[in-house]
């Protein structure tokens, strides 16, 4: 178990999220196979999602070192974990048991998730953007963008947002808090 | 509406240059550096800590030689790991320092972390200044504990087969300290971790442990009293207390201290590393400095990059020794 | 007693110019824009104010730093209740009812609250503070770590007010949040767990970013799902208040304000237990005191007025064994203390003899400072109320933007933004799928106290130290009463059906 769990502390948590992430495709198909647990199925997949990261917690704890220290003490680095899994255990079929009552509320439609996923998509770009752009143009551009895709026509507010929002950002931040934002790489090259 | 439009869009990019500035670059490495943006002084330490304090003041200090701006900024995570790292991450331009004592040095050798990157990458510029460590006991010993008037009671009612239990922040370098100190003297103790120095003295006022290595400057903000100090001669405002070399143990148990100083990435202009220096001098030879110093019973160093650098790896080898002795990293790391 | 009034009276003395109501409006004003903005919490901004004090006089740079502190403990409301994001931590809870209040229309009503409630909470701590600091300070040094642990297991048992119906889940994402407190150096002996080499990690997730993606971002995510154009019209057509209620209003809200205000005081003298701590447990016990606790978690008054009165109590309580021991009980106390040993001033007993003027004026200073916040508060208020009810357009890619530069402050860090954003992601399927986020939030703040307290136990008394101490076994049996009484209350409802 302790060389298993070494290797599993040697896989970048890449691969671990890829793995649970496919772990949690087959379980979308599986409880798909049954009326019961198929109107509850995002809620199942919620509580296992959780109950997979406490389970790679628990075989991680393995190849936790030990020192002389820990022994001494009594309770060592592996555990609170452990404990907290043994409880999820626990806590997880009580929660499985309650999400398939009868009466209980099935899965909440979805609605527009691709445009919500879209702009946290957006999010996440934005920010990679901030090393080569800085962070006002990326935030200027990211703030116009999704005022856009929300249906903003009003061109003075498209364009006063983002500007009074970059104003009080290096008003508040960099020139009283001295909090230096990303300048990104085009900028650096500009000024050097 | 085209032409709005550009308009638009390039008066929102010229205004982001606008913003995109304030961080100007560094001089030419040639000729006398001078700053020309507000240098900050990153600690290791979360605001309020020991650094922190003598860096602040050092700040206010260096106010009267030099009209720098400073930023005094603090990064306490993972032991000050997150500070060094970010400092490695800035541009070696001149514009970071990173004030630091062995607390870091230890936070990288317990995570196992490459010396090479993580102690190597910095220049080490300026140590400040010296804390002795000093066996520390309550005045009024709380929970049953005993009170001890010297250190050989200590060792006396150790050897009688008591344990004793000793305070120490997260395992760090007063506890390097104590296993050195309490293996020269032959007794086994317990050492009980807490989260930090201040919750360490409240562990130890409150009776849960009887005794706690911690610095002279202590025993003025606690009700703590030292039994013996590890310096060469004995602390001003701790006369009766005596050397380790006084009580008939190691001379070199003496010469561990609490160090601490500045750094600088490596590739920083060598003439910001000189001005940088130069400034430390001067502020090293204030009174108000010197007399801040002794109020905190600390001694002023002057120790710039060769003897700083070997202050450093003297701590990274005996650190690196102490903590594979209680299996605290493996055996396969080295500096 | 007669001395202490005496005492007292000198301090207001020592205050009575106009340089010192300078400072205090000064901190106060800071204080309150700190805590409103996540990223900067009280702490941090004490800190950007200390240098300021520097050719101060002490009394003034502790009654300007002083009034920080008590405004960012209220300023992390504001964001809470308007757009769901806690400024500070210890504001998360005030979350919980303030911003369903806001969405009911009911803004001016929640913004009252929470500043009278932050005001009288801090009142109260003030007042504990003056009068009993010294024998408190003697119960926090004999609180030891079985104590702690006993009293985050009393915390622990929130879990089942936060979860309500949904109790079960509510205890899977409590646990949930317990497993991802593990992540980071072992509080104890400094071991690497779950980072994956990711040395970002080896101090766990920020708690911050990780309010701020749970909480704010997972909402507007939520909200994004389910937005039409068309809302923009239905929102206008709503009717909102924005004026706040009468001061004879917050009467009916008096016990749940002494109330959390004590419990906000007391647990605030514990070094490390903290607002956040404090505001859990006050929120738990208006819940369980309260006629309707249906309505918690929907927008009950009780609960913004406990959660903000809890917080704003522990001032008092962090201010304890700071100024009794030289022991911060907060990490905001932390730099207040670094700030009286700039000034060459040792806390201890024996500063109240030493320095009379300072401490008494200090505590003064705690008075006319929350008399301060609440005009700052009431006239402000009328501004921020409305913050809420921007245009969604506008309001949605600006709590974006405001997340991102929020996690990136704290510590200057990519890492903290990616943890924002990817607990957005977290929080948006929590709330699609009616899982609670706030018990993350309790697993997160209670987690490594939990283990350090824990194993400090078994190191300083070993297993039997859970039961010797007659305070550990005190808070163990509230913690097993309040775990039992609702169980044993639904099955006596049951059988009488």
């Amino acid at each position: 178990m302790a060389s298993f769990s070494a290797w599993l502390t040697s896989l970048p948590y890449g691969v671990s999220l890829g793995f649970i992430a496919l772990v949690l495709v087959l379980l979308y198909f599986l409880f798909g196979l049954s009326e019961r647990t198929k109107r509850v199925r995002s809620q199942l997949l919620v509580l296992c999602a959780m109950d997979l990261i406490t389970l790679l917690f628990f075989l991680l704890t393995f190849s936790l070192r030990v020192s002389k220290l820990a022994q001494n003490a009594g309770a060592t680095p592996r555990t609170v974990p452990r404990l907290w899994a043994f409880l999820m255990i626990f806590a997880s079929i009580g929660a499985f048991f309650a999400i398939l009552k009868h009466d209980a509320k099935e899965d909440e439609p979805f609605e527009r998730w691709i445009f919500a996923l879209l702009v946290g998509v957006g999010s996440i770009f934005s920010v990679m953007m901030f090393s080569f752009i800085g962070y006002y143009l990326s935030s200027a551009l990211f703030i116009v963008l999704v005022m856009v895709s929300m249906g903003e026509r009003n061109k003075v507010q498209l364009v006063v947002t983002p500007v009074i929002w970059c104003l009080f950002t290096y008003i508040v931040f960099a020139r009283l808090l001295f909090i230096k934002l990303p300048v990104g790489m085009i900028f650096k090259g500009i000024m050097r | 509406m085209k032409k709005r439009w550009m308009t638009a869009i390039a008066l929102s990019l010229g205004m982001s240059t606008l913003f995109a500035t304030g961080q100007s670059e560094q001089e030419s490495s040639t000729g006398e550096w001078k700053p020309k943006q507000p240098i900050t002084i990153m600690n290791h330490v979360a605001v309020g800590g020991a650094m922190d304090l003598y860096s602040r003041k050092w700040v206010e200090i260096a106010g009267k030689y030099s009209d720098a701006t400073f930023v005094v900024d603090n990064n306490s995570g993972a032991g000050g790991l997150t500070a060094g790292e970010w400092v490695l991450g800035q541009d070696a331009d001149g514009y970071t320092v990173f004030a630091l004592a062995p607390t870091y040095l230890d936070a990288v050798i317990q995570s196992e972390l490459p010396c090479k990157e993580y102690v190597d990458g910095f220049v080490y510029i300026y140590n400040l200044m010296a804390d002795p460590y000093c066996v520390l006991v309550p005045i009024n010993p709380a929970g049953g504990n005993p009170k001890f008037d010297t250190f050989q009671e200590l060792v006396e009612w150790a050897k009688k087969g008591n344990t004793v239990t000793l305070s120490e922040p997260n395992y760090g370098a007063k506890y390097i300290d104590a296993v050195q100190v309490f293996q020269a003297v032959g007794i086994d103790f317990h050492a009980i971790s807490y989260e930090s120095a201040k919750k360490n003295f409240a562990a130890l006022l409150g009776g849960q442990t009887v005794a706690s290595v911690g610095n002279p400057g202590d025993t003025k903000k606690y009700a703590v009293k030292a039994l013996a100090v590890g310096n060469r001669e004995r602390v001003k405002g701790l006369e009766d207390v005596p050397t380790y070399s006084e009580l008939g143990y190691d001379p070199a148990l003496n010469d561990i201290s609490m160090w601490r100083g500045y750094a600088v990435k490596k590739g920083t202009p060598q003439g910001m590393i000189t001005w940088f220096q130069d400034l430390c001098d001067k502020v090293s030879a204030d009174p108000a400095w010197i007399e801040y110093m002794n109020g905190n019973m600390i001694s002023v160093l002057t120790d710039k990059t060769e003897a700083f650098t070997k202050t450093v790896t003297d701590e990274v080898d005996s650190t690196i020794a102490v903590l594979k002795s209680v299996g605290q990293i493996s055996e396969g790391y080295s500096r | 007693m007669f001395e202490i009034l005496h005492n007292l009276g000198l301090g207001f003395g020592v205050i009575a110019n106009y340089q010192s109501f300078i400072a205090i409006l000064i901190g106060v004003i800071v204080g309150i824009l700190g805590g409103a903005i996540p990223g900067i919490s009280p702490s941090m901004a004490v800190a950007l104010l200390l240098p300021m004090t520097y050719g101060m006089s002490p009394t003034f740079a502790m009654v300007m730093l002083m009034g920080i502190y008590i405004g960012a403990n209220y300023g992390g409301s504001i964001t809470a209740v308007a757009i769901n994001t806690p400024g500070t931590p210890s504001a998360t809870v005030t979350a919980f009812d303030g911003y369903p209040m806001l969405k009911k229309g009911r803004a001016g009503e929640a913004m009252g609250i929470s500043l009278w409630a932050s005001t009288f909470g801090g009142l109260i701590g003030a007042i504990i503070l003056i009068f009993f600091s010294v024998p408190l300070s003697k119960v926090a040094l004999n609180f030891w770590p079985s104590e702690y642990f006993a009293l985050c297991v009393m915390g622990l048992t929130t879990v089942a007010t936060l979860g309500g119906a949904n109790w079960q889940k509510a205890l899977v994402t409590c646990l949930f949040g317990l497993v991802l407190n593990t992540v980071g150096l072992d509080p104890t002996f400094g071991i690497k767990r779950f980072t994956f080499g990711v040395t970002r990690l080896f101090d766990g997730f920020e708690m911050v970013p990780v309010l701020i993606g749970l909480f704010a971002l997972g909402e507007v995510l939520d909200n994004l799902e389910h937005y039409h154009a068309t809302d923009e019209k239905k929102q206008k057509e709503e009717p909102v208040s924005y004026k706040l209620p009468k001061l004879s209003y917050y009467w009916h809200l008096k016990w749940s304000i002494i109330r959390a205000g004590l419990a906000g005081c007391l647990i605030g003298i514990f070094p490390g237990a903290g607002g956040t701590i404090a505001s859990f447990i006050a929120y738990d016990v208006e819940k369980r005191c309260s006629k309707h606790p249906e309505e918690f978690g929907h927008g009950a008054p009780e609960g913004v007025a406990a959660s903000e009165a809890a917080n704003s109590g522990s001032v008092g309580g962090a201010m304890v064994p700071l100024l009794t021991l030289g022991i911060p009980g907060s990490s905001t106390a932390a730099v207040l203390l670094s700030a009286l040993m700039i000034h060459n001033l040792n806390p201890g007993p024996q500063l109240f003899t030493s320095e009379p003027e300072l401490v008494y004026g200090l505590f003064a200073s705690m008075f006319v400072a929350n008399v301060i916040m609440v005009l700052i508060g009431t006239y402000g208020a009328r501004i921020w109320v409305k913050v809420g009810y921007i245009k969604k357009t506008i309001l949605y890619p600006l709590i974006f933007a405001f997340s991102i530069l929020g996690s990136y402050s704290i510590k200057k860090s990519m890492f903290d933004v990616g943890t924002c954003l990817a607990f957005g992601l977290v929080g948006w399927m929590f709330k699609k799928y009616r899982y609670p986020s706030s018990p993350v939030v309790l697993g997160l703040v209670l987690g490594k106290l939990i283990e350090t307290n824990y194993i400090q136990t078994l190191m300083v008394t070993g297993p039997i130290g859970f039961v010797q101490r007659p305070m550990t076994v005190v808070l163990f049996v509230i913690s097993f009463v309040a775990i039992l009484y609702p169980i044993i209350s639904d099955v006596r409802k049951a059988r009488q059906k």
